[in-house]
């Protein structure tokens, strides 16, 4: 993340071809370590060989 | 003929009344009409009722029956949908302005599998907009409250499902569940409420919240009604290409047991009993040691990376809502309440890996515990919520994120879970808290394999009477 918050919230609502109001942009700062302490649990993980899931295919032997 | 003023009935009591042709469906669709009519103006359960069709249907069912062609248990028994299952001919909002017009010409699956089973439409429920939050107040449609204490919230997304249920204005309904939001509310409205397996019940005709998590459930009084409606819904639908074809049991039939001797029940050492509140916490204790003494063998258990699931669940619900949403969020911003904008774009945080990642965690968490879990138990009890019904005036983010701590690890797992009426708070001097809250007991299981959750739910309540208390309203 940058080190202005509001630069951040701005540019990856651009990236998903959103323009977002200032005052939605003040509203979501606020998210951003809710959302960070969230993707560091994730990055801690050790995944080893595991694959996404993906689009369940349901076989009877196969949980999703 | 026998009276309906009974109501609230079960669907198990009135299918057997109905069948001995000792109640009518037309009385019985009459007398919810009536309570609808006398609560719903105080609870907000209902977006809208299908008066003149619910009383058709009643009556297309009274003829059919009395010419010797019942259908089964739900034939003449009426019910509701949360407002995001298609009904042909009927608004189907989600709860939102956005689809605040939005007519289907086509029924959702289960609609239609509901309808061919004879079920009688009352009308479509109150939800939060469009699924997403726990809390059930809604800024368009108003907060549905809960009957127990109409100064708290029913619990969501599927709160009118619960309230409708909870008062009696329906004997059954059916809710969607992506991160608790069938079992959320049926604790804290004291009914029973069904997350089945992901792929066991069609999705086609539903209103998505996220596509890797959405599930549809029944809500009811009880495990058995619950298993009634279950049966009616699941099974392979061709034309949703997360149904799955394995076969669908006789839920009913397999409900013979009063005794659960041999059943492995674990209690998970990590996350599901941290922060709980001391009543929620004794009253699930009390009901493990019930099952217990049903006969069930109870042990602590570990569940790798269960700590990380809610984590994951944002990572994949988040960004997934907000693609959903982005078109109407560009077009109709001023349409949405601003809660869920709120909401849905957080989803613009999450990178793209992080998604990734938390199907990768998925898959890990479902290898491991199929292998280190589920070969050693047969199901998990856990509190369905770490608290009972929260106040109205409580924030809706913070007590969403904690109200779906213990339910939302099952939607990512995709293995069934229940919630039943376990306890109740002690009772208090507050405005209509004259008998306490609901607490809800959660039963997960095996992939596909409803029935011993079934099965466990359906003895915990015929030793119990928790599900058959009545709010007083």
């Amino acid at each position: 993340m940058q080190d202005d918050p509001r630069e951040t919230v701005r540019r990856l609502a651009a990236l998903a071809g959103m323009t977002l109001p200032e005052e939605r942009i003040a509203a979501l700062v606020p998210a951003l370590a809710f959302v960070e302490a969230g993707l560091a649990a994730l990055a801690g993980v050790d995944y080893r060989e595991a694959e996404p899931a993906g689009r369940f295919r349901p076989r009877s032997e196969d949980p999703p | 003929m026998t009276s309906p003023d009974a109501v609230p009935l079960s669907i198990a009591e009135a299918a057997d009344l109905i069948r001995a042709r000792k109640l009518s469906p037309v009385e019985l669709t009459e007398a919810c009409l009536q309570r609808i009519g006398s609560l719903d103006a105080r609870l907000h359960a209902f977006i809208s009722v299908t008066r003149q069709e619910a009383l058709a249907a009643a009556q297309r069912a009274a003829t059919a029956i009395s010419g010797g062609n019942y259908r089964g248990p739900l034939h003449g028994v009426p019910f509701a949908l949360k407002d995001l299952f298609d009904t042909a001919g009927v608004q189907t909002t989600a709860g939102s302005m956005i689809l605040a017009d939005r007519v289907p010409a086509e029924d959702a699956e289960v609609a239609a599998r509901l309808k061919a089973a004879g079920a009688v439409l009352l009308g479509k429920l109150n939800m939060h907009e469009f699924a997403f939050g726990a809390t059930g107040v809604n800024p368009h449609y108003g907060a549905t409250l809960n009957p127990w204490d109409t100064t708290r919230i029913s619990g969501g997304s599927s709160s009118g499902s619960a309230a409708a249920v909870a008062s009696g204005m329906s004997l059954g309904a059916l809710g969607t569940d992506t991160g608790g939001s069938v079992r959320i509310p049926s604790s804290l409205c004291g009914v029973t409420g069904l997350k089945p397996t992901f792929g066991r019940v069609s999705r086609r005709g539903v209103v998505p919240l996220s596509w890797a998590l959405d599930h549809v459930g029944p809500m009811a009084r009880t495990a058995a009604d619950a298993a009634i409606i279950l049966g009616a819904i699941a099974g392979h639908d061709p034309r949703d290409e997360t149904s799955s074809e394995e076969p669908v049991p006789d839920y009913v039939a397999r409900l013979n047991d009063t005794r659960l001797d041999g059943l492995r029940i674990g209690l998970p050492r990590q996350h599901f009993f941290d922060n709980v509140d001391a009543e929620v916490l004794a009253a699930v204790r009390r009901a493990v040691s019930d099952l217990d003494g049903l006969g069930a063998q109870v042990t602590e258990i570990d569940l790798p990376h269960v700590a990380e699931a809610p984590a994951a669940v944002n990572a994949i619900m988040l960004p997934e809502a907000l693609a959903y949403h982005q078109r109407w969020l560009a077009e109709r911003p001023q349409d949405y309440g601003d809660e869920l904008r709120g909401r849905l774009e957080m989803g613009l945080l999450y990178p793209a890996v992080s998604y990734v990642q938390a199907q990768r965690l998925r898959s890990l968490i479902v290898d491991e515990w199929r292998e280190t879990v589920f070969d050693r138990v047969d199901l998990l009890a856990t509190p369905t919520t770490p608290v009972p019904a929260p106040s109205l005036e409580e924030g809706d983010l913070q007590t969403t994120l904690n109200l779906i701590r213990f339910t939302n690890p099952f939607n990512l797992t995709g293995v069934p879970a229940i919630s039943i009426p376990c306890g109740f708070t002690a009772a208090g001097p507050s405005t209509s808290l004259r008998t306490g809250l609901p607490i809800g007991l959660q039963l997960a299981g095996r992939w596909w394999d409803e029935v011993t959750v079934l099965r466990a739910a359906h003895a915990y309540q015929q030793a119990s009477d928790w599900h058959t208390r009545v709010p007083e309203l």
